[in-house]
């Protein structure tokens, strides 16, 4: 990093420190560029970290993702921000582009904190703990998860209640009420936006009764109770803590779906309904798991073939949508489909339901830079122009694109597509920038 | 030396704690006390916890879940049924 007229330069600037915009970090970094890579969230990792294991290969997800955030954490030519967002991105004369580096205050001096969890401990607090998708409560003042990078400790400013009780517990004394947020000016030769996707929420769809009917989670909640790190002791409903043994699972929640405005599809829920069913299986062995689709989209390498191995151990496929869930009295649901094959309306009792809910475009992208220069296509994903010759690029000279901040896709293809932004941006500091 | 400096003391000029925020803590204390007198005698299940304590079921996992998680509560066998773990209060 060098630092001229006030501002910290650097060859390129990676927004989101997803496995893309890490791929994306790696591969500048290991060019020899100097990256800055910033996160908002208090790690990196993205929600790849979140997963069990990835699919068709059953590889544990965190087993593939750590060792990838460690080479990015430890890589000399990059520098990390997380808990942190670029304001006022703009392009300067010479082509380069200056902006606002905004560090947020995670109340915690991350050189000092050891990640011992003290503070954690002593912290009387508890809310919903968003990385476990609101299963379980966690503490104020707290690690995010167990495989955060950094491992280091943040305090939930709006949820503390200032009792001063993690302060006096750290042995480390860096705990700091005094931080405040922090602003930088910035200036870098090129861009690669990584900035990935939102999930869909489906409290939208009232008739399925999402958070009204405890047993009906979503795809995450599930992911989430499938991992080591999991928020139960096994797979368990919500609802009761009954071990459930007869799962149903909703393909398309939130996608090719005119009616939410989301006509496209996720590229990944049917396999991560297939993949979350072998694991269920694999945790509930006596269970049933039905899963509800409209087309089983098994497209990519060895995907086919995982299918059919769910098919043949007995996980049942019922073409048709389902219309609505209701509730029972004993927290079981009952879902009202169409059954495609017969033409017939159907209901069917479950014990619990699984939305695979959907990928929806993260619309930050649009307000990074400063005049509306980025085009966003109509889902809401930064537009590719030239999609076929040269993927990467954007709508702006010297900006790219890397997974699934422009089109939904899976982990593969999201890191191919960031090794491709990496690739295209080299080549456009190579060729001395702007034409 | 730790626990010397009292930082917090400057964020409390600068921020209120919410009225909100000081009831939830209330009622998270409330239902941890019952969940603990409840295991006090012997371990039970969610719904047995919930049936006798007459809280409703799912608040009663969230609560269970979330003093598993911090070491207060320990899994313990299943029912017969195969259905229901029972809960029994943490070691330590």
């Amino acid at each position: 990093m060098q630092k001229e007229s006030g501002h910290a330069e650097y060859d390129v600037l990676v927004v989101g420190g997803g496995i893309a915009g890490q791929e994306a970090a790696l591969n500048m970094g290991s060019m020899g560029y100097q990256v800055l890579l910033v996160e908002k969230d208090l790690s990196m990792g993205g929600k790849m970290l979140q997963l069990s294991k990835v699919f068709p290969t059953l590889d544990c997800a965190a087993c593939i993702a750590t060792p990838k955030v460690s080479e990015t954490a430890r890589h000399p030519n990059i520098t990390i921000f997380t808990n942190s967002e670029m304001k006022d991105l703009s392009r300067e004369e010479n082509g380069s582009f200056s902006g606002i580096l905004v560090k947020s205050p995670r109340y915690i001096d991350e050189h000092a904190c050891t990640g011992c969890q003290d503070c954690e401990e002593a912290c009387p607090v508890i809310v919903r703990d968003q990385y476990q998708y609101n299963l379980v409560g966690r503490k104020a003042a707290y690690i995010p998860f167990s495989i955060a990078s950094p491992r280091v400790a943040a305090i939930d400013i709006d949820n503390c209640i200032l009792c001063g009780a993690c302060e006096r517990a750290c042995p480390a004394d860096a705990v700091d009420f005094r931080q405040e947020k922090e602003e930088m000016p910035v200036r870098v030769k090129t861009v690669i936006i990584a900035t990935g996707f939102r999930l869909f929420d489906p409290t939208v769809i009232e008739r399925y009764n999402y958070r009204k009917l405890r047993n009906v989670i979503t795809s995450m909640q599930m992911e989430r109770q499938l991992v080591p790190t999991r928020p139960y002791n096994n797979v368990l409903r919500p609802g009761d803590g009954k071990m459930p043994d007869n799962i149903a699972y909703l393909l398309c929640t939130g996608s090719r779906d005119e009616t939410l405005g989301n006509p496209i599809c996720s590229q990944v829920c049917c396999m991560y309904s297939i993949k979350q069913a072998q694991l269920v299986l694999g945790a509930l062995p006596m269970a049933d798991v039905t899963i509800y689709y409209i087309d089983i989209r098994a497209f990519g390498k060895g995907f086919e073939e995982f299918y059919r191995q769910t098919f043949d151990m007995g996980v049942e496929f019922v073409k048709g949508k389902v219309a609505e869930i209701d509730g029972e009295e004993d927290g079981d649901l009952i879902l009202k489909y169409e059954d495609v094959e017969t033409s017939t309306i159907k209901e069917a009792r479950h014990d619990m339901v699984v939305l695979s809910v959907g990928i929806l475009a993260n619309r930050d992208p649009e307000n990074l830079f400063t005049g509306g220069e980025l085009d966003i296509d109509e889902y809401g994903y930064v537009r590719q122009p030239a999609q076929l010759s040269s993927p990467a690029s954007t709508s702006m000279e010297g900006v790219f694109v890397a997974g699934t901040a422009s089109a939904p896709m899976d982990i593969p293809d999201s890191i191919s597509s960031a090794g491709a932004a990496a690739a295209e941006a080299a080549g456009y500091l190579r060729k001395g920038m702007m034409k | 030396m730790p626990g010397s400096k009292k930082t917090v003391d400057e964020m409390k000029k600068k921020r209120e704690v919410s009225p909100q925020l000081r009831e939830s803590l209330k009622e998270y204390n409330r239902i941890r006390k019952i969940i603990i007198s409840e295991l006090g005698s012997e371990p039970k299940t969610i719904p047995e916890i919930a049936r006798s304590s007459g809280l409703e079921e799912n608040t009663v996992t969230y609560h269970l879940m979330t003093m598993m998680k911090y070491g207060e509560i320990e899994e313990d066998r299943m029912d017969d049924m195969d259905e229901y773990y029972y809960y029994r209060l943490g070691s330590d």
